[in-house]
């Protein structure tokens, strides 16, 4: 009888552990204070970029700390979450009901179920409801929802940044080896055999983030179809395996066996493709305006005011034009739809309306959210603005609409494809079998 | 002593923690992975019962097959890198080393008690070509051997290698020590009296200690197996699965199924196809060493 006795005890104390461990954990994004007589709130912000560096982080919480000033009772906690990881994060955090006030969405068809299954709050009826949808311009709302995985015409994502993407180059090395700005896809290719010749890397890439080797096909199919052409094909309305895009695929792949994007480029991240870059290590680089706050920082940039921009140089029976350029507007903020409460909807107020102005002081960087007050714009910051004022048409990029085990395809036999373990033909069914 | 375990009650009671903690940390997670891998979407989402499609998928994905393959191949590279090396090792520090043999120890120790991440990243480094030269590509430029610089683990050639390099480093030290723990416990008589017979160093190894030592090396076969079908941080931290899927392992390919697509229950059923496989493999060494023992 005592065995049993203590066996009970054991499992009893066991059961109690774990009980309590549950008890322990309990507390949700939106945990209110017990307290309501303060009408504490934590506030819930998951991002990917760390407030040290440069980022929509940044931004928030400079704002976030203004606000949370005047209101003691809002505690906001951010937590950094690697960009990788985060679909895997929020796909966990969803499953238990526990998403986060305020996130990162950095996979557009993730967002897409999270809206169709009411688990984000509409960013149209957060603007309408508090009278302040002038902080975003018709043009970029309207821009956004094309670039939104769910039916429809509500907007759902916030913008973090507005960019356009393109070569940047480096002015002095063109002009001691006598390079124009290439217009053409023959010029372009011209200057970088020219450059080999010379012992000089044409293209620093960062091949093990991927996506830059598919912005380049896209690019490139883009400037012969036009910018409806990516938007098709992700629509399932053109195939991946058109000649045009096989043409494309081949031209990335020759860039490599070229030799024009250096050794081991998959083994090259983004830090490492700028640093060569900026420290005069490779002729250009093909990347969004993002690197802007790479290009304004002094002691990154050994290169001076010495860095140009050109758009994709114009394919044989080019449909689009040259400033035709890849848009986007960053990673997407969206707002969780589980503890929205007045307490979440002020703060939200405070940090949006004030975006467009704090991302431009704090960091030169465009946010697109419209501004209030006039700045004085860093040189990149200033050659971005007018380079997307004579802007053409907006062009989108291969994957902007992708599922996302369609989009890891894609990116995940980009690296084959330029390596030449793939063929071009292999690489379009591979992307084509996801529309059949 | 006996008369402590020939009661039960006692018995029972002593296993109680552990066949507790097993129950809830390892056949609780099974069963739920089972009754998951009947349905697909994400929990809390779209989460529907699917009945055996998920498992029938298993056979038709080609991605998975591959992933296996991949995982058959580097289990056998490591597996057999960890334990010959490390009984290696093992007996070098028995025989040739005369000083310092704690010293030695610990050295060999310190890999594997270092964080996957912190490795991936120091071979990430060891093995770079661009913008500089990584240690083991300045070593071959030094030495004259420039044709064999390349991308370690940017090329698809080399990229599983490289990584089965890294683990094998990272793992080996362990298996020294256990097979060096295993080997000083070893009744010194009998390699005496073999040592009078006038048998060679070599042959007291083969005919004597080898033969002593086989349930330690089932032992070290076990756990390097089951930890080789398993590998996850290093070949994320090396790698990422790269280049294009070239490193990508099965317990990757789970995690992006469940967690980065939300499919919970394909997600699932590939890890039911790991335990498996974890199963087989080691059956596989017990009756390996069950017929030769």
């Amino acid at each position: 009888m005592k065995w049993k006795k203590a066996v009970s005890l054991a499992l009893a104390g066991t059961m109690m552990a774990s009980l309590a461990g549950c008890g322990s954990t309990g507390g949700g994004a939106s945990d209110q204070a017990a307290d309501s007589g303060t009408q504490k709130r934590t506030i819930k912000v998951m991002t990917i970029w760390n407030e040290d560096v440069q980022g929509g982080t940044q931004t928030l919480k400079a704002l976030s700390d203004e606000y949370c000033a005047e209101h003691p009772e809002i505690t906001v906690e951010i937590e950094v979450v690697a960009q990788t990881d985060m679909p895997s994060r929020l796909s966990v955090l969803a499953a238990s009901g526990e998403l986060p006030d305020l996130f990162i969405a950095t996979d557009t068809a993730q967002s897409g179920t999270f809206y169709e299954q009411g688990l984000i709050y509409s960013v149209d009826d957060f603007l309408e409801e508090n009278g302040i949808q002038d902080i975003i311009s018709e043009s970029t709302r309207q821009g956004l929802i094309n670039l939104q995985a769910a039916e429809g015409d509500e907007l759902y994502t916030l913008l973090t940044e507005q960019n356009i993407e393109g070569f940047w180059y480096n002015k002095q090395m063109f002009e001691e080896n006598g390079w124009e700005v290439p217009e053409t896809m023959d010029e372009f290719m011209a200057i970088c055999e020219d450059a080999v010749s010379k012992g000089i890397q044409p293209l620093a890439v960062d091949g093990m983030d991927k996506f830059y080797f598919t912005r380049l096909w896209g690019g490139y199919v883009t400037s012969k179809l036009g910018v409806d052409a990516l938007i098709n094909a992700n629509a399932g309305e053109q195939s991946f395996s058109d000649p045009t895009f096989l043409e494309a695929y081949q031209w990335v792949q020759d860039l490599n066996t070229n030799g024009y994007m250096g050794e081991g480029v998959t083994t090259i991240d983004s830090s490492t493709m700028n640093s060569m870059f900026l420290t005069g290590g490779a002729a250009m680089e093909y990347n969004g305006s993002w690197v802007t706050s790479n290009l304004n920082n002094e002691e990154e940039n050994q290169l001076g005011e010495n860095v140009g921009f050109f758009g994709f140089p114009s394919v044989d029976d080019a449909v689009a034009d040259q400033n035709d350029y890849c848009q986007n507007y960053g990673t997407a903020w969206v707002i969780g739809s589980n503890n929205y409460d007045d307490a979440l909807n002020d703060w939200l107020v405070y940090v949006f309306s004030g975006y467009g102005d704090k991302s431009m002081e704090t960091q030169g960087m465009l946010s697109g959210f419209e501004m209030k007050e006039e700045h004085e714009m860093p040189y990149y910051t200033q050659m971005v603005v007018d380079l997307i004022a004579e802007a053409g048409e907006a062009a989108v990029w291969p994957e902007y609409k992708m599922e996302t085990e369609a989009m890891q395809t894609s990116l995940d036999n980009s690296q084959l494809l330029i390596l030449g373990e793939m063929t071009p033909e292999d690489y379009g069914a591979s992307l084509d079998a996801f529309y059949e | 002593m006996n008369r402590v375990l020939s009661n039960k009650k006692a018995l029972a009671l002593f296993t109680l923690p552990a066949i507790l903690l097993f129950t809830v940390f390892a056949v609780v997670p099974i069963i739920w992975s089972l009754f998951y891998s009947f349905f697909s979407g994400m929990p809390g989402v779209n989460f529907e019962f699917c009945g055996l499609e998920n498992f029938i998928n298993l056979f038709t994905d080609s991605e998975l097959h591959a992933s296996l393959m991949l995982n058959v191949k580097y289990v056998a590279v490591v597996v057999i890198g960890q334990v010959f090396i490390g009984f290696a090792l093992a007996m070098l520090i028995n025989y040739a080393v005369k000083r310092g043999k704690n010293f030695v120890r610990v050295c060999m120790f310190i890999p594997v008690v270092l964080p996957s991440v912190a490795v991936g990243q120091l071979f990430q480094k060891i093995y770079a070509i661009a913008p500089q030269y990584g240690l083991l590509n300045a070593l071959l430029d030094i030495v004259g051997l420039k044709f064999l610089i390349t991308a370690w683990i940017g090329d698809v050639s080399t990229a599983v290698g490289a990584l089965c390099a890294m683990d094998i480093w990272k793992g080996v030290g362990l298996y020294c020590l256990i097979f060096y723990s295993a080997i000083i416990d070893l009744p010194g008589d009998v390699v005496e009296s073999a040592k009078i017979d006038g048998a060679s160093s070599f042959r007291i190894i083969r005919s004597i200690q080898m033969p002593l030592l086989k349930p330690i090396f089932r032992m070290a076969f076990i756990f390097s197996i089951t930890g080789c079908i398993k590998v996850y941080d290093s070949a994320v931290s090396l790698t990422k699965g790269g280049p294009g899927t070239t490193t990508y392992m099965p317990t990757m390919y789970m995690f992006d199924e469940a967690f980065t697509y939300g499919n919970f229950g394909y997600g699932s059923a590939i890890a039911l196809i790991i335990l498996v496989e974890c199963v087989l493999l080691t059956s596989i060494v017990g009756m390996i060493f069950k017929e030769r023992g």
